[in-house]
């Protein structure tokens, strides 16, 4: 946070012609010296948030692990138990169901914030969020006809209900992308108007899907909507965190450039953006990140909405801040709440979407009014 | 009517035969004019001065700027920046060269002023692999703090651009094309927006920093009077041609400014620069 | 032979007493039903079954685009898939009308009723409820001989599961409604009650809800000793599906490799094929209790 400069004499280190080293001018300096060793103390801070979390979210559910026991079975992988024949209920428990799912919980969450700050900067707009452009509703729609013909939903095989979600938002991002394109440009405008315009058409011929299935197809299909974190094997688990760490890491060489962009096209161009190939860039790249997300867990929203208001009002609109400490608080936020909505109400669970919204929407509201508060101040 | 100045100087532009057309432009639909803008521009900008553009609305004064910022392309004819092909330049190298000002910019998101001018110093960065972003340096911040310094925007440097007034914004942006330590800046209206104090606060200042570094400077005004008091040469535009690029005593004359403006003027001298002053006539309240 | 006006009782005073062509359905509304209606329609696939047992086929006009059994019922002029198409159910004359009441709604109903079509609700929730319907149906449909007989078939081969599974440990079962997200069937359902009845111990018990939602770390907690995987050509979890579940290792059933797949109509159609369910079921949780040789093992 580019805090209040109090004014000392730190030793100057300007060099000799400079107008005049009155006291602000040196300290503007001195405090902007540090930016990029700010940089890696708040994302030392928050990555190691990010850490404890990950062992408090393992460490709760409707069957609580004890630290001791964590220990033991994290030994185990390393250094395998041989005496063991079978592998006990509680380490599979850890191991192979709640360590994926917290993990891949991180990466959506990373994923949609990540496509949230974006989207924000490049269609200036602070309302946007991952599921703006209209991608979503394509790979609902596929999930939706997939279920409807009743294909499975294994994320590793053919013909399951991810990759056709998938497939449904890479063909609503080729859509969206050539309607919005015009004269070899991407005008900002457009584009959102033409993601609002696909996501009415789309969510209309979802509507009619649900309207011509029977009763229980309806059912599973609502309720892959609702969003849901699987548990997935390690395999799925690493191709995933791959995808999305490329796509995370793309994204996050953009910053600088979304910096530009958020004052405007022209400035942006006259100061040596490319400002074209940029938004191409952005936009592809939010597609498929945001393809994906949906395609695993369906539409889990307020994620990539509110956290990066919520860290713009903290940390300040500097994309290579705002961009990474998204992708940790965004994971935190949707590790966080996953494991609220598995163990709120065990053995049963709800709708990771709604726990989202409910601790999201107050969270916000808060900072909204403190905000507020200080700037009237 | 162009009038050379009269020593050969280095040139900051040369248009040669430049065409504009709007319907190829990428905004073609906001054109008042739906079609060719420029045809066959030719003219010399002096690396040093001080040039205002003026001309009435629509006569293409943004659009001249947008020109010479690389913002826009001609579609036909070469535009030189001190001496090389425009379009053989990369963004980059444009940026090193040309600062440019906008009329006003976007407020959505809470930069401070401090973050908008070091982003003056993007055109510099070293982004490689390594240092991923190109970090910005040493240098990076003295240019920055230098620039802020100049217009007088250290007491504001941490806040948020939503917080200040609107001449401060404008000084921020002129900090930030300062901090770009271009040879040339270009202004759309800078003071199209402001109080009367801020008006000559910006004009002084304007001049003072084109003198002291030896900036070439174009600026779009709709004020007359005051483009004529600090600019070294004027050039009128109307409905895209060049009707003269003078000093400002040749071309703030009634019977040239009657005929672009489709109205009478009185022309006298200020009093105290002896500069020309454009004055409306006295019939608006009856004869 | 005059007509009485067939239609809905309003719950006048002098009127409490119930004639024999009285019926009251689930929703409490009362249906006077003069003469056996010749012209049915059935808005659900349960009670396209049931009425085909009871033999009223030839008086079904119409039913669902799912009413896939028996074959004759395929072949029945279709209504359309859950809403059903008010003008056509004019068009047919149709002089009753039977619907679940999960599949039609209040508008509908209100509708019919000012049309003048009778009406009749069903609501079941226990297999109790199913036998009750098929008598009350058969009175309707005036075949109360062949209604007696089915509904007393069915509590015979109803007692005989009890019977051959009452001494028998009972069997920890999943049931894997939807895979993801992972859903079962808990108290309330249908299918919890044919899993009980059928001498297993449904994990979905716990949760309390019909149809919840549960986390797979449950079901490996609760650790099942059968798996039961609805299948059908249009329902279902897919093969691919059940092949996942061969990772959670530490399951019994995974181990033991007690992994069955049923038809789903045989367990949420309230209609007479949910014996057959149940017998299935019976089969699956208990082979020992069924030697190979007898008919239901098959």
């Amino acid at each position: 946070m580019t805090g209040p400069h109090h004014l000392e004499t730190a030793p100057s280190s300007s060099p000799a012609g400079e107008a005049s080293p009155s006291d602000p001018l040196v300290t503007v300096l001195a405090v902007h010296h540090r930016l990029s060793r700010r940089w890696m103390a708040v994302m030392g801070i928050l990555a190691t948030v990010t850490v404890l979390l990950i062992l408090l979210c393992l460490r709760v559910g409707s069957q609580p692990v004890d630290l001791i026991d964590m220990v033991h079975t994290f030994s185990h992988i390393i250094v395998p138990d041989r005496s063991q024949t079978d592998v006990e209920i509680g380490e599979t428990i850890l191991l192979y169901v709640r360590l994926p799912r917290v993990l891949l919980a991180l990466l959506i969450g990373a994923s949609l914030a990540v496509v949230g700050v974006a989207l924000q900067a490049l269609l200036r707009n602070p309302l946007a969020d991952p599921y703006v452009l209209g991608i979503s509703s394509g790979s609902a729609l596929g999930a939706s006809l997939a279920l409807s013909i009743g294909v499975g939903h294994s994320l590793v095989q053919q013909a399951t209900v991810p990759f056709w979600a998938f497939v449904g938002g890479i063909a609503a991002m080729a859509v969206v992308y050539r309607i919005a394109l015009s004269g070899g440009r991407l005008p900002v405008h457009t584009l959102l108007l033409t993601g609002i315009i696909i996501n009415a058409v789309l969510s209309a011929v979802i509507l009619f899907v649900t309207s011509i299935l029977d009763p229980t197809k309806l059912f599973r299909m609502m309720s892959w909507l609702m969003g849901n974190v699987p548990s997935p094997d390690f395999a799925t688990l690493g191709i995933l965190a791959a995808y999305a760490g490329v796509g995370i890491l793309l994204l996050l060489r953009q910053a600088g450039n979304l910096n530009l962009l958020a004052l405007g096209e022209e400035s942006a161009m006259t100061l040596g953006v490319d400002v074209e190939r940029v938004k191409k860039t952005v936009f592809v790249l939010a597609a498929l990140l945001t393809g994906a997300a949906v395609s695993v867990s369906g539409m889990i929203g307020f994620v990539g909405m509110v956290v990066p208001h919520m860290l713009r009002m903290t940390i300040g609109a500097d994309h290579r801040f705002l961009l990474p400490a998204s992708a940790l608080i965004g994971g935190c936020f949707l590790m966080i709440s996953d494991t609220m909505a598995r163990t709120l109400f065990a053995p049963s669970e709800i709708p990771v979407g709604i726990v989202t919204a409910l601790i999201g929407g107050p969270i916000f509201i808060g900072l909204l009014m403190t905000h507020t508060a200080r700037m009237n101040v | 009517m162009i009038v050379s100045p009269s020593r050969p100087a280095e040139q900051a532009f040369y248009l040669d035969r430049v065409c504009f057309d709007y319907r190829h432009g990428p905004r073609a639909a906001e054109s008042p004019h739906g079609g060719t803008l420029f045809r066959k521009l030719t003219f010399s900008v002096v690396a040093g001065e001080m040039l205002g553009v003026i001309g009435p609305n629509g006569s293409g004064k943004s659009t001249l700027i947008k020109l010479l910022a690389g913002i826009v392309r001609p579609c036909a004819g070469a535009i030189h920046v001190f001496g090389r092909d425009a379009g053989s330049l990369t963004r980059n190298d444009f940026g090193k060269l040309i600062a440019y000002v906008p009329q006003e910019f976007l407020t959505t998101f809470p930069f401070t002023v401090k973050d908008i001018v070091l982003m003056g110093r993007y055109p510099h960065r070293k982004a490689d692999w390594l240092s991923f972003w190109g970090w910005e340096r040493e240098a990076d911040f003295q240019a920055t703090a230098q620039a802020m310094a100049d217009l007088n925007l250290l007491g504001i440097a941490d806040k948020s651009v939503h917080e200040i007034s609107a001449g401060e914004r404008q000084r921020t942006l002129i900090a930030r094309a300062l901090a770009q330590e271009a040879k040339v800046v270009l202004l759309d209206e800078p003071t199209a927006f402001l109080d009367l104090k801020y008006q000559v606060d910006i004009g002084r200042r304007l001049y003072r920093l084109s003198r002291e570094r030896g900036l070439t400077m174009i600026v779009v005004s709709h004020d007359l009077n005051l483009a004529g008091q600090y600019c070294d040469r004027l050039l009128l535009l109307n409905h895209g041609t060049l009707i003269g690029l003078a000093e400002p005593p040749a071309i703030m004359r009634p019977e040239v400014l009657e005929s672009v403006y489709q109205c009478r003027v009185l022309v006298d001298h200020h009093p105290e620069t002896g500069r020309p002053r454009v004055s409306l006539p006295g019939d608006i309240a009856g004869t | 032979m005059k007509r009485r006006q067939q239609g809905i009782l309003t719950g006048m005073p002098f009127m409490t007493n119930l004639t024999s062509r009285t019926f009251i359905d689930d929703t409490g509304r009362k249906l006077y039903v003069a003469t056996p209606p010749t012209r049915i329609a059935s808005l659900a696939p349960s009670v396209t079954e049931m009425l085909f047992a009871l033999g009223a086929d030839e008086q079904v006009v119409a039913v669902t685009d799912f009413c896939d059994y028996p074959p004759g019922a395929g072949r029945k002029p279709k209504l359309g898939s859950t809403k059903p198409n008010i003008e056509t159910l004019v068009a047919l004359k149709a002089d009753l009308i039977l619907a679940p009441r999960a599949f039609i709604d209040s508008t509908v109903i209100a509708k019919l009723d000012s049309l003048k079509i009778p009406t009749y609700i069903l609501e079941a929730k226990t297999i109790e409820d199913i036998l009750s319907h098929l008598h009350t149906i058969g009175r309707i449909v005036d075949r109360t001989p062949a209604a007696t007989r089915l509904v007393a078939e069915m509590r015979n081969r109803i007692q005989a599961v009890k019977q051959r599974t009452a001494l028998l440990s009972r069997p920890r079962v999943f049931y894997v409604l939807n895979s993801e997200p992972l859903m079962t069937v808990g108290p309330g359902s249908f299918i919890h009650q044919l899993l009980e009845l059928a001498g297993g111990s449904n994990i979905g018990g716990i949760t309390g809800q019909p149809y919840p939602r549960i986390s797979i770390e449950d079901v490996l907690k609760q650790n099942p000793d059968v798996l039961i995987f609805p299948a059908g050509p249009s329902e279902g979890i897919p093969e691919q599906e059940q092949r996942q579940w061969q990772r959670w290792s530490t399951l019994n059933a995974v181990r033991d490799k007690r992994i069955y797949r049923i038809d789903s109509v045989l367990m949420d159609r309230p209609g007479p094929r949910i014996v057959d369910g149940l017998e299935l079921l019976a089969n699956y949780l208990h082979p020992s209790a069924w030697p190979p040789s007898s008919p239901a093992a098959q």
